[in-house]
């Protein structure tokens, strides 16, 4: 038996067993646009573990995990505690929680029959698959009706300081010539996993301090519901100046699209700024 | 513990779990509902009349019963729903938070404090009226709806039964304001409550 057969098949097994968890994962991704980044969630994460294969191959063939069973046998623990999490999900309905518990269960298989060595090379591509799960509804629904008065109090700002008369009421702006309401489709948070999803992957894609990729990953998030604001004054302003026809453009019709392209200009921009500060001083 | 060792433990707990999902069965039906629809028309000098306009208070596909009644005191009116949802193991048959008040031609939605229920003031184009909900499994009363979930997978988990009733009350804001309407929903609230007593059980 290779060195990678044990491990390999006790991954194999636990996907299997959460076969029905990730088709539901697979149905949501692809019924809900917000969420359709699940589907690259994977790939990113299979090309992360492909990036360490040299490593982890040396460490599985250098080291046995008996050697360090203390620290391995928390993996059992942790799976059993994973497993549980699935049986509650499962039989209450609670999806969220089957579904998160699938990225602990494979972390946690690999530091039982890998061990802590493998963990280390391996931990970074399995972790990235939490982005893939959507976060509870109740939460998402609470943070985008916030974000929705947030964005309308900003652009009704905005448009005040460029001259427009604007009321705001609620979500609603009410301006001389028409009346836009900032629906949930127009709010940002529904994409924030996937936008801090993107920085995580930028920021692991080439070699860099820790503090750079956590600022990296941290700032698509905030980068992302700013480019949203700028992108709601726009087009509240066209629609100001041009009428209804400003809402029939490519910005505001394909605005998940157009603010995950300026959140990865922005993260293109603040990764340049962020070079002179990481190089070593000389 | 050797590697071939541990991959039989970890597929041994695989073959438990998935045991333990895939044959648990789902929990049974409600064999007797509660006959929501013999609810007396009259509460505590108020008489209700069937029906509710479904902008007010929407209807949810899921509900399995469902008593929706247009209750008048004087010059006071309170639209009221109350709706029975069974086999909640199933996310498809849930009470759906996007229905206990409208979202459609809605400019802000406040929440307002009415212990020991949740209420929020709906606020819209010409409108404006507090929806006060609870959850109720059995005959314990549930505002937040994160508790009420966990009461329900606790139900679900050790008694196997996924039955509640969502009870909503909608007032309209008159000129007296958001405190008079209140007022008129914790007193419908009370008198609900007398009147769902022993109705709740499956």
């Amino acid at each position: 038996m290779s060195n990678w057969t044990p491990l390999v098949a006790a991954e194999a097994a636990t996907l299997l067993l959460y076969a029905p968890v990730l088709v539901g994962l697979a149905a949501d991704w692809a019924r809900f646009p917000s969420q359709s980044h699940g589907f690259a969630i994977p790939v990113i994460a299979a090309y992360l573990i492909w990036m360490r294969r040299g490593a982890l191959a040396a460490e599985l063939s250098a080291s046995s995990p008996a050697a360090s069973s203390v620290r391995s046998n928390v993996g059992l623990v942790v799976l059993v505690a994973a497993l549980g999490a699935l049986v509650i999900g499962s039989l209450t309905g609670e999806t969220f929680l089957a579904r998160l518990s699938l990225p602990i269960a494979l972390l946690s298989v690999v530091l039982f029959v890998g061990g802590p060595g493998a963990l280390r090379h391996l931990w970074v591509g399995l972790a990235y698959l939490f982005f893939m799960v959507p976060l509870p509804y109740l939460t998402l629904r609470t943070l985008t009706y916030q974000s929705r008065l947030l964005d309308a109090g900003a652009t009704a700002a905005a448009l005040r300081r460029l001259g427009v008369p604007v009321l705001q009421d609620g979500v609603i702006l009410h301006l001389p010539n028409m009346t836009l309401e900032v629906a949930d489709e127009c709010s940002s948070v529904p994409a924030i996993a996937a936008l801090i999803a993107l920085g995580v992957a930028y920021a692991q894609m080439k070699p860099r301090s820790v503090w750079a990729r956590g600022a990296l990953a941290l700032a698509a998030a905030p980068l992302g519901l700013a480019a949203n604001i700028a992108r709601l004054i726009l087009t509240a302003l066209a629609a100001y100046l041009l009428g209804p026809i400003a809402l029939d453009n490519v910005i505001h019709r394909f605005g998940g699209t157009t603010v995950f392209l300026a959140t990865m200009l922005l993260l293109l921009a603040l990764d340049r700024l962020l070079i002179p500060l990481t190089r070593p001083r000389g | 513990m050797r590697t071939g060792r541990r991959l039989a433990v970890v597929l041994g707990l695989l073959v438990v779990t998935a045991g333990v999902v895939y044959v648990t069965p789902s929990v049974r039906e409600c064999p007797s509902p509660p006959a929501l629809d013999t609810l007396s028309a009259a509460l505590a000098g108020w008489t209700g009349a069937d029906g509710v306009p479904d902008g007010v208070l929407p209807v949810d596909a899921s509900e399995t019963a469902t008593m929706r009644r247009t209750y008048r005191n004087g010059r006071r009116v309170a639209w009221v729903s109350v709706a029975l949802f069974t086999r909640q193991d199933e996310p498809d048959r849930r009470a759906s938070v996007n229905r206990i008040y409208p979202e459609k031609d809605v400019s802000m939605l406040e929440r307002v404090a009415l212990p020991p229920i949740a209420a929020v003031v709906v606020s819209g184009p010409g409108r404006r009226f507090v929806v006060a909900h609870w959850h109720q499994i059995g005959g314990r009363m549930y505002a937040s709806e994160s508790r009420f979930r966990l009461a329900l997978m606790r139900d679900i988990l050790f008694a196997r039964r996924g039955n509640s009733l969502l009870v909503r009350i909608a007032v309209p804001v008159g000129p007296e304001g958001v405190p008079a309407a209140l007022t008129t929903a914790a007193e419908l609230t009370r008198a609900l409550e007398g009147a769902l007593a022993g109705r709740v059980g499956c």
